[in-house]
């Protein structure tokens, strides 16, 4: 019921975004910022204590250094405020990892047909004399709806992922498509962003804050228009103001702007909207990046570059330092279980360390990589024997007595320790009563090319006796699960982008001990030569490090996503508001359909006559 | 750094479609550069005050000694 209203509740959402802002790459550009500052701040005291010291000649030599200098450390905080400035929307579409929509499994169930030892599925097809005879060519599905050829279907029947349908065709082989991780796909991806258009309740929501006016007092928006209706203890889609202070300090207020206290907070941020309305016609722009690939391999490769990349969009800094790939495989390697066997058939052979054995019924399969010497010991059986007893009045009487079937112990009971697989439908556990055969690889199942597992001399079953091949057998007893095993760092979500980053960590160490270090000097210079010297040399060190420690950042950052696996479409400001963009999503085409796929939409809404989504494309390379 | 002379895939579009895009991060890219080329002038320019200092220090060492030499006649 709970994973029913999570399904329910799992939903891609608009959220504004500033580029590199948050994250490690705004601590970096916060860094680049303090340094170009600090370069500025101390320029202006060069001169100064230069002239102290009589080094006039020298100050004409570095002047032109000096104009340099102060233009590109202006250089540096213009760049740094103009991506700040820009602002936008984005919608992150992730079945993944965040999981804010849902993939759909990727199998489904049919039943289970007998292969070749290769995992050629078996059919029977009628010979000229109009028997069944087996044969791994695929037949027409003309010839099995004439009944000319059949699926050689195991006995008993058995639904399994990826088996036998006859609904679909025998062209291609389900068992060959199906997967262990859900798909969701590019088509789906666009939809998603589509549909995040159209949600109607979708709107930014403010609510009031605490020590708000009461309520039917006059609020004010952003421009200073007045509003009647104030409620406490309503939402409404706008950021609204008390009317500010009359005065301050016995002066009139100038700015009401620096007056006023806001009355409520922005819980929600909506879809894209101008001034609280999504049903803006002004202009609009839009990139959207599918990353998807028909290889989850080859997907999650690239999901994982491109969030290291854009860590400072706050879903991705999360993910930095686990791939996607590896939380899936800590997903799919389940922890060792305990599993207490009763009945095992001497007569078919016990089981062994390196046997495979498969659930009959529940489905649990496991390898066994230990068995309990203790534990293995002739299964306790007792059964009531009628019996007639004669007394030696030669009266008889019907009686039950307890007798032991299990005296010549051909069954046994034992201990075994196995690594349970988990099979595409999930991580089938061992039932209390349920029957393990021994199981046998049959080809691959799947896109990952994991082992198909059947039972030992399935095929045999419908054979008569002589040619039947049994399969050891037992019944489970218990299970239970056995101590997890240590994790293997990196850990979920323990890891930082500056411990997989070389240098990143240091990089603000040192940046942070530069400035302090600059200050220092300044303070310093004119009084002791030698350690101006010697404070200088320290600081060409450092700034050699620093050259150094960008190197290493540029070539992370040079890394360029290679165009396999990854999809844009850029929507150039047009003035049809979120409407345009809506069509305009619905309508492109040439992205194929990729079986898995997340995606992110960026939107910019114009401002001035320019739209801060131009500039976004310029920064990504879609310019 | 080389210029880049990756083509436009939007360049010809007549209608927007889905493109495959090498994405990157020009931002990023370029802040570090400039971050680089203000650490790197600024360490010439503090190669040439440490020259100076360097240089008066060393005038200001020669001086002491001429007196010294000058008083010890």
């Amino acid at each position: 019921m709970a994973e029913f209203q999570a399904l329910l509740r799992a939903k891609a959402e608009w959220k504004p975004h500033q580029i590199a802002k948050a994250g490690d790459i705004g601590a970096l550009a916060e860094a680049a910022k303090d340094l170009a500052e600090v370069v500025k701040k101390t320029l202006s005291l060069a001169s100064i204590a230069m002239e102290i010291v009589k080094l006039l000649a020298l100050l004409q030599s570095i002047n032109p250094l000096l104009i340099a200098l102060e233009a590109l450390a202006d250089e540096v905080l213009k760049q740094i405020n103009d991506i700040k400035e820009a602002g936008f929307w984005y919608l992150y579409v992730d079945p993944y990892f965040i999981k804010n929509v849902n993939p759909m499994p990727a199998f489904s169930y049919g039943f289970e047909q007998l292969r070749s030892p290769e995992g050629d599925r078996l059919w029977l097809t009628k010979d000229d004399f109009g028997n069944f005879v087996e044969t791994v060519d695929t037949p027409t599905d003309a010839d099995i709806t004439a009944g000319l050829s059949i699926p050689f279907l195991a006995t008993p029947r058995k639904l399994i992922p990826g088996g036998y349908n006859p609904h679909a065709g025998a062209d291609s082989d389900p068992l060959a498509e199906i997967s262990p991780f859900p798909k969701f796909s590019s088509k789906q991806v666009i939809e998603e962003m589509v549909k995040a258009f159209e949600d109607e309740g979708d709107v930014p929501r403010f609510k009031a804050v605490a020590g708000a006016p009461k309520n039917e007092v006059v609020v004010y928006d952003s421009d200073g228009n007045s509003y009647s209706g104030w409620k406490r203890g309503k939402d409404f889609g706008l950021q609204l103001y008390d009317i500010g202070k009359d005065q301050e300090d016995g002066s009139v207020i100038k700015d009401y702007k620096a007056s006023r206290i806001p009355v409520n907070t922005k819980v929600a941020m909506g879809k894209p909207n101008i001034m609280g309305s999504t049903n803006y016609s002004g202009g609009s722009g839009a990139i959207a990046i599918i990353i998807g690939d028909n290889s989850f391999d080859i997907f999650t490769e690239t999901f994982d570059k491109f969030s290291k990349m854009f860590t400072d969009i706050p879903e991705f800094s999360g993910a930095a330092g686990i791939s996607l790939a590896d939380s899936f495989n800590e997903l799919i390697t389940p922890a060792n279980t305990i599993v207490k066997l009763s009945q095992c058939d001497t007569n078919y052979g016990l089981f062994t360390v390196g046997d495979t054995i498969g659930g009959d019924i529940y489905g649990g399969i496991l390898e066994i990589t230990e068995i309990n010497a203790d534990s293995v010991i002739a299964s306790s059986m007792s059964t009531l024997k009628e019996t007639t007893i004669t007394d030696d009045a030669g009266n008889t009487r019907v009686v039950n007595v307890v007798v032991n079937p299990n005296e010549d112990e051909r069954w046994i009971d034992m201990e075994i320790t196995g690594k349970p697989y988990r099979t595409v439908d999930g991580l089938n556990p061992f039932i209390t009563g349920d029957v393990v055969y021994e199981m046998e690889k049959r080809g691959t199942a799947g896109v990952g090319g994991e082992a198909n597992w059947v039972n030992v001399g399935q095929s045999t079953v419908t054979l008569p006796k002589k040619q039947r091949i049994y399969p050891k057998v037992g019944k489970i007893a218990m299970e239970k699960l056995a101590v997890l095993p240590d994790s293997t760092p990196p850990d979920f979500g323990g890891i930082q982008i500056k411990d997989i980053i070389p240098g990143w960590g240091e990089f603000f160490q040192i940046l942070e001990n530069f400035v302090k270090q600059l200050k220092g000097m300044i303070a310093d210079s004119t009084i002791f030569i030698q350690d101006m010297i010697d404070m200088i040399k320290g600081i060409e060190a450092f700034l050699n490090e620093l050259i150094d420690l960008i190197l290493e950042f540029l070539a992370f950052f040079q890394i360029t996503l290679p165009s396999t696996g990854v999809f844009a479409l850029y929507i150039e400001n047009q003035n049809e508001g979120n409407d345009g963009l809506k069509s305009t999503l619905k309508g492109a085409t040439g992205v194929p359909d990729l079986a898995y796929s997340a995606g992110i939409l960026f939107v910019g809404t114009e401002i001035g006559g320019k739209n801060p989504i131009d500039l976004l494309a310029l920064v990504l390379g879609l310019l | 750094m080389a210029k880049e002379t990756k083509k436009n895939p939007f360049e010809d579009q007549e209608e927007s479609n889905w493109h495959p895009a090498e994405i990157r991060r020009r931002d990023i890219q370029k802040l570090l550069e400039n971050t680089k080329k203000l650490a790197e002038t600024y360490g010439s320019f503090l190669e040439i005050k440490r020259k100076g200092w360097e240089k008066m220090l060393k005038s200001k060492q020669r001086d002491i000694e001429k007196r010294l030499k000058e008083q010890n006649g």
